[in-house]
């Protein structure tokens, strides 16, 4: 499957609804969507991958160049994610200390 | 000779090929279904690290992709990218199952993400490196 996304805005926040496999081959697509949103102003964003079914690290390091990025503006990005099996891969990364992980859209845009 | 073997040309789109081949062998040698997930994610990082090593000197051999059952799943990934350090006999690490101050971190410090996820996902990982490249071997038990 690939990669699928859907931006859209809340208030304050960008939205980033991604869906399906961010592996080796399609995560530079999620990462040129980050950088063309930074880019254009936006600092405040949300990454849903509720709908995503494979995450690997170079889709962490995707999230990961995000949180710099929008960190340089004095920005925030947080993450949406439920499913075990990716919230598994950001605790044996050590990532849940970097990321803001909330569990729905809602909460993430609440602060 | 392994059971399975696959030659990948070292291109990204190929990898979920392999991660899709790891799944199915998997199952068919017994591994617990919890943990085919697992071996989903591990064999897509280790052949996707090769994959891009091979694009980064570019290299067009393929990335090697052994699997064999036995007691479980072993899934070997061999690169040919010879690294500069890498004199002398190959130099072994066993990652997972026995840490300790073998590791050469010189392998995989460019990506530490990647060898979190190697030794958090399989039962016991080996990186042997030596002049003509270097191969991860990721192992998995049969369930109980």
């Amino acid at each position: 499957m690939d990669l699928s996304l859907e931006t859209r805005t809340e208030g304050d926040w960008t939205v980033i609804a991604v869906g399906g496999e961010i592996d080796v081959y399609t995560a530079p697509k999620l990462r040129e969507a980050l950088v063309e949103l930074v880019n254009s102003g936006h600092y405040q964003l949300v990454v849903d991958v509720e709908a995503v079914d494979f995450l690997d690290s170079t889709g962490l390091g995707v999230l990961v160049g995000g949180l710099k990025r929008v960190r340089a503006n004095d920005g925030h990005l947080r993450v949406v994610c439920t499913q075990e099996r990716l919230l598994k891969i950001f605790r044996i990364t050590g990532l849940t200390k970097v990321l803001a992980i909330h569990d729905s859209v809602a909460a993430a845009t609440a602060q | 000779m392994s059971a399975v073997r696959l030659d990948v040309a070292p291109d990204a789109a190929h990898v979920r090929v392999v991660r899709l081949v790891a799944v199915s062998l998997a199952r068919l040698h017994g591994v617990d279904e919890e943990v085919v997930e697992d071996v989903r994610l591990a064999v897509g990082e280790a052949c996707g690290r090769a994959v891009a090593a091979h694009a980064r000197a570019d290299l067009d051999a393929p990335v090697v992709v052994d699997f064999d059952g036995g007691t479980g799943l072993t899934v070997t990934v061999t690169d040919t990218v010879s690294l500069p350090d890498a004199s002398g006999p190959a130099a072994v690490a066993v990652l997972a199952g026995q840490p300790g101050p073998q590791l050469r971190t010189d392998y995989f410090e460019a990506a530490p993400e990647v060898i979190a996820l190697l030794e958090g996902l399989a039962d016991a990982v080996t990186v042997s490196t030596g002049h003509n490249g270097t191969a991860v071997s990721l192992h998995w038990s049969r369930a109980s």
